[in-house]
């Protein structure tokens, strides 16, 4: 068979009604799913905003209240307003690139791998930051006149969040990163002749 | 853009491009549940893109873009209905198949199968009539790469033809 028959043959599908849409079920799946993908990286730099800022606020004015000279405390909750502030820096320059409109599959690719990279950059600098905030409250809950089931239960705590961020970071960034640079790599190598 | 807007194309779209959607996902989704699970991915990416859409091309390009994009994406990772993270009601299809008019058509659909996501794509763009300019655009590719893989594709089809 000739190609230009397979283009004929090919035609015949745009004049016949091959399949019907069922409206009603594909509204309710559309809602469902953009409620189940709700911008991941959205929701996780709000969060980090606003804890951060909360945070460090609340740390800085408590002690500055209360005089208490704690010069490692209003540090770190300088710290938390900083990075706060810098998070909401950095999502302004990622809602600007997102308004970049691509043209082609590859530079959608592209796309989609600059900003895994931004929620992987996002994502290591928290774990460090997080290491950081741990240090300095364990150095103050330490110095304190914390009981010992205290001081376990803030560690506790510590350690499961900590847990939880590095599980976070490798099970969906790492691997998403993983999926679209397979893909580009796919995509490129198909083309080289 | 308003969300009444944005919906109120989306339709549109769907309404005068569905044959062109429903191409994609059978080439790229091979029973009822995945396709059902492939158009509902096409269509959110659809009409997510409504409001980037700069009609710098004709719609017809821009819809092949984004849904040649998501099916490609979608062929790699898991079918989303599989991983728990969502409860969806699957009792009703979102797309109810007929049978194909012409058993050529069928034999088609199956070479198409057979071919790597890349290829499919080339070959979808080329028997819908684009140019080898704009395969390139939707690719990102250059048109010297597209005309020496559609020439390889045509080949591979027409000896396939041949043979069976």
């Amino acid at each position: 068979m000739e190609f230009k028959e397979m283009k004929k043959i090919w035609d015949t599908q745009n004049d016949e009604a091959l399949y019907v849409i069922n409206e009603d079920a594909l509204h309710r799946r559309i809602k469902a799913k953009k409620v189940g993908t709700k911008r991941r990286t959205s929701f996780s730099e709000v969060v980090l905003i606003a804890s951060n800022l909360c945070a460090g606020g609340v740390v800085i004015i408590s002690h500055l209240l209360k005089n208490s000279g704690n010069v490692v405390a209003v540090t770190m909750g300088a710290m938390m307003m900083i990075v706060g502030m810098y998070i909401l820096f950095l999502r302004s320059q990622r809602i600007k690139r997102d308004q970049q409109t691509d043209v082609s599959i590859l530079g959608d690719l592209e796309n989609a791998i600059e900003n895994i990279n931004y929620r992987i950059k996002l994502s290591q600098s928290m774990i460090w930051f997080c290491l950081i905030v741990i240090a300095l409250t364990m150095y103050t809950v330490l110095n304190s006149d914390q009981s010992v089931f205290n001081i376990v239960l803030i560690s506790a705590f510590f350690i499961v969040g900590f847990i939880m961020s590095r599980w976070e970071h490798k099970r969906f960034n790492l691997g998403k990163k993983k999926q679209l640079l397979d893909l580009k790599e796919k995509l490129i190598n198909e083309f080289e002749m | 853009m308003t969300e009444n807007e944005i919906n109120h194309i989306f339709q549109t779209w769907l309404k005068q491009h569905k044959a062109l959607l429903f191409k994609i996902v059978r080439s790229y989704a091979f029973n009822e549940e995945d396709r059902d699970d492939l158009f509902q991915e096409i269509a959110i990416q659809v009409w997510k893109s409504v409001a980037s859409f700069k009609q710098q091309s004709a719609v017809t390009t821009w819809l092949y873009r984004v849904a040649l994009n998501t099916a490609i994406k979608w062929t790699t990772k898991e079918r989303k209905h599989q991983d728990g993270h969502e409860s969806i009601d699957i009792s009703q299809h979102i797309i109810e198949s007929h049978q194909l008019p012409d058993d050529r058509l069928a034999w088609l659909y199956e070479e198409i199968a057979q071919l790597n996501e890349v290829d499919r794509s080339l070959t979808l763009l080329l028997l819908d009539g684009f140019s080898y300019k704009e395969m390139s655009k939707i690719l990102g590719i250059s048109e010297s790469n597209v005309g020496v893989k559609i020439n390889r594709i045509k080949k591979h089809l027409t000896t396939k033809s041949e043979k069976s």
